[in-house]
């Protein structure tokens, strides 16, 4: 009786866990904005009702974190909750939106690592063609150059241009590290065609593990993000060289840009964009556009993301596909879908 | 003495704050009953009470995540002790001694042991970390990718002594194990490994899934074959008191306790080694310094005592280039940096300065919630035991509910269920032909750190192997992997010879 009991009260927590699992928060019309047009939509598309999800990245990596702070505040902005997957990657994300129903009830909010896993046909998918960009909520803080404080002093070099010189006299000598499939791998590429640094690529998986082997002195050189760097900067274990880009950051203004240097740049910046399923009716992602820019523009977000060196940064949908079209035609200009 | 001071101010908000003390009574309660069930692993326990810290400030964030992470680490342990089936893959090593203890109704006890030592090993990793993190941190950076590799060597080397008598076997499944791992993206060109076209697996076999798969399917398979046996349904589980062991017995396995402390804590240090490694390198080690080796596998303590003293003690290691060279050594540890990061707090040399009173407060807070751990564990795991005295067709099924749902929940893939079912299939088969199945998943954890780091340090020597050879580290590992494979041959020698001496005799 006792056992029949006990396994009585586990198949019932059992089902209250599913049941749980699958409730659905109670629409909260206060929350919603007071866009006219929005009620507007709202009531002729009824939508949403449902939650939405959104496909991120893997757990713990910068995009995931910033797609999760997003989503808190995106769902101050809409009527239903706002879930997000983590997925094993961004192509995995992408993927799994192209294939879901275009019912405006999934999406993906990921960067053009994407679109660089395309062109260097690791996807089974058009990144640009096969997906419906409903716009862009940030853009990342961008790449920065570096040695440590050992090498600046054994090899004398204290400026970027220095370095470039360094590694014409000594062709291969110098490790620069990159990683396939990965957006480090625009800038990189770029110093060694346009700005002329003749290094060894070396392939290092995951930024944390890029940064130890620099921080190590495997790697001579250090193509990566600020927040990577900023504390070695700041101790004086690492010498910031320049960032990338045509125009300083505006997180380090007093460091020079390879643009101001005379060096040609591409453009590389970290777009966060967000993807629906190509035949979501247009009404939703017009909708949709509106609550992102209404997100965007929310103090919490910008000061959210800036905390992790990504600044809020808003484009409509159209806008988006064309500057992601353009990024992609870049690396196919650049060789990048050339096997290594 | 500063750290002192900050120490002990962190020790006085925590212990006279209602709010701190109950949000890491709760979060510790959480993180082990999360930890406690198969299919949900320690970085689902942190993503799942990620999200409840945006709106918090930095000291009760870091309550809330390393309460959660504390709990999850430890609480793997009951479900590998009770189930035979780990929580996490840092407690499968508990499995080998955890599951026969409980087989012969020493569950509570097996399972207090390993709490009791979970705490003893996470203590002495946060001391070493409150005190000696910049220079723990500093270790970290002597090793490159030949001495990944020679670790992750190693480390396989001792996994295919796990077998036993029969090193080929263990080979086999390691080797099996490893083959898994290649299925998904290549670490240089990116391109899909071994998917057979299907795009679900082009991003690899997630660790959860096959976690489940190889150790509760072939348990639920074992029960349906055993229908019969009537015995098989029910465990017997004797009383015990206390933590199921005396101080004074504590004490002496003081030796293994600390050893395995030291470990843990430096297998920790080493990002990407990961605790799984720490656990079976502890293990091992103890096996091989133990005066009766041949206990280990058939419900020796000290079994359980080496692997969750290391992978507890692997916490506080893991933490180490977390804070003092703000880089990731885990999973787990991405889920915290990043959680700091959005909280204004940038780790690297200078946190210790820059941050000081909210890192000693995360020391503090490890510590109680390591004090919490080990008071709570204890409480819910009577509730545990009990469950296991319900008959266990009964237990299976939720069990089996659990697992199939960590396995989608990985990636909300319906593969990952697939691979689940198909593993333990497999898993199955292989038991029944004596092979043992935790090789096959410590080699799919360990392919990941010997492929990546082989290539990054071909890479940097330009292709020159002997390069390792330049590197101490990496060749005193090297010949330890050596000699534990040789090891292993030469017992599969001698048992082969005396198992063919008494068939002889036999006949």
């Amino acid at each position: 009786m006792k056992k029949k009991l006990l396994a009585l009260i586990m198949a019932c927590a059992m089902f209250a866990v599913l049941f749980v699992g699958c409730a659905e928060k109670s629409p909260d019309t206060s929350a919603v904005s007071d866009n006219s047009n929005n009620i507007d939509t709202e009531k002729s598309l009824d939508y949403p009702k449902l939650a939405i999800t959104i496909n991120g990245s893997n757990s713990g990596s910068t995009v995931d974190t910033n797609v999760r702070a997003f989503a808190q505040i995106l769902a101050k902005y809409l009527p239903v909750n706002v879930i997000v997957n983590s997925t094993a990657s961004q192509v995995d994300s992408y993927r799994d939106t192209i294939n879901a129903e275009p019912d405006g009830y999934t999406m993906s909010i990921t960067t053009a690592n994407v679109t660089l896993c395309d062109v260097q046909n690791i996807t089974d998918f058009d990144s640009i063609e096969d997906v419906t960009f409903v716009g862009n909520i940030a853009k990342g803080g961008g790449y920065w150059v570096a040695i440590t404080k050992d090498f600046s002093e054994n090899h004398n070099i204290s400026t970027f241009n220095e370095l470039v010189e360094y590694s014409k006299s000594h062709p291969q000598e110098l490790n620069i590290a990159t990683s396939y499939g990965t957006l480090n791998e625009i800038p990189v590429t770029s110093l060694i065609q346009d700005c002329g640094i003749d290094a060894t690529e070396v392939s290092i998986g995951a930024a944390g593990e890029r940064t130890i082997a620099f921080i190590a002195g495997e790697l001579d050189i250090f193509v990566g993000t600020w927040g990577s760097i900023s504390q070695y900067v700041e101790s004086g274990d690492v010498i910031c060289l320049c960032s990338y880009g045509d125009e300083r950051s505006p997180f380090t203004p007093d460091i020079p840009c390879t643009g101001e240097l005379g060096y040609q740049t591409v453009k590389c910046a970290t777009y966060y964009t967000v993807t629906m399923p190509k035949e979501t009716p247009a009404e939703i992602v017009a909708y949709m556009q509106n609550i992102l820019e209404e997100t965007v523009a929310d103090q919490e977000c910008i000061d959210t993301l800036a905390a992790n060196s990504t600044e809020a940064y808003f484009m409509s949908g159209e806008e988006t596909k064309q500057t992601m079209s353009a990024l992609k035609a870049s690396m196919l200009e650049m060789g990048l879908d050339q096997s290594k | 003495m500063a750290s002192f001071q900050y120490f002990g101010a962190s020790l006085a908000t925590i212990f006279s704050s209602p709010k701190f003390l109950l949000l890491i009574f709760a979060f510790t309660a959480l993180g082990i009953l999360l930890g406690a069930l198969p299919g949900v692993s320690v970085n689902m326990a942190l993503i799942l009470s990620l999200p409840l810290t945006y709106s918090m400030n930095s000291e009760t964030a870091m309550a809330v995540l390393i309460s959660c992470y504390i709990g999850a680490l430890s609480g793997g342990l009951i479900s590998a002790i009770t189930l035979n089936i780990p929580g996490t893959t840092s407690s499968i090593a508990t499995t080998f001694d955890g599951s026969p203890m409980a087989l012969r109704g020493e569950a509570g006890r097996a399972c207090g042991i390993g709490i009791l030592t979970s705490f003893i090993g996470g203590c002495f990793s946060y001391v070493l970390l409150m005190f000696l993190a910049p220079l723990m941190g500093k270790v970290a950076l002597k090793f490159g990718g030949w001495e990944y590799f020679a670790i992750g060597m190693f480390s396989l080397a001792m996994i295919i002594s796990i077998a036993g008598d029969d090193v080929w076997k263990g080979i086999l499944a390691s080797t099996f194990g490893m083959a898994l791992a290649m299925t998904g993206p290549d670490p240089v060109s990116g391109i899909a490994r071994y998917d057979f076209g299907i795009s679900a697996l082009s991003g690899g076999i997630t660790t959860t899934a096959l976690m489940c798969g190889i150790f509760a399917v072939p348990e639920l398979l074992k029960l349906a074959a055993n229908r019969e046996d009537a015995q098989a349904e029910d465990m017997e589980v004797e009383k015990f008191k206390g933590y199921g062991i005396s101080a004074r017995e504590l004490l002496l396995h003081w030796k293994n306790i600390l050893r395995s402390s030291i470990i843990g804590t430096y297998v920790g240090v080493l990002p990407g080694v990961g605790a799984s490694s720490a656990s079976l390198i502890s293990y091992m080690t103890a096996k091989n310094s133990s005066k009766h080796p041949e206990t280990f596998g058939k419900g020796d303590i000290d079994g359980i005592i080496a692997s969750e003293t290391a992978n507890n003690a692997c916490m506080g290691g893991a933490m180490t280039p977390m804070l003092a060279l703000g880089i990731p050594g885990s999973g787990a540890t991405a889920i915290l940096l990043s959680a700091l990061t959005l909280h204004n707090v940038q780790c690297g040399p200078l946190v210790f300065t820059k941050n000081a009173s909210l890192i000693y407060f995360i020391f503090a807070i490890c510590f109680v919630s390591n004090l919490v751990m080990v008071i709570v564990e204890r409480v819910v795991l009577k509730g545990y035991i009990k469950v296991l005295t319900a008959p266990r067709r009964i237990v299976m099924v939720f069990v089996m509910m659990m697992c199939i749902i960590g396995a989608y929940s990985a990636r909300n893939s319906y593969t990952d269920i697939f691979v689940f079912i198909i593993g333990g299939v497999i898993g199955y088969a292989m038991k029944k032909a004596g092979v043992p199945t935790a090789p096959i998943l410590l080699g799919y954890i360990l392919s990941a750190i010997i492929e990546k780091n082989f290539i990054h340090a071909m890479q940097l020597s330009r292709g020159n192997y002997m390069d390792m050879f330049t590197r101490p580290i990496a060749v005193v590992f090297l010949i330890l992997a050596a000699i534990s494979l040789f090891d292993s041959i030469r017992k599969t020698v001698k048992a082969s010879k005396v198992r063919k001496a008494a068939e002889l005799s036999q006949s």
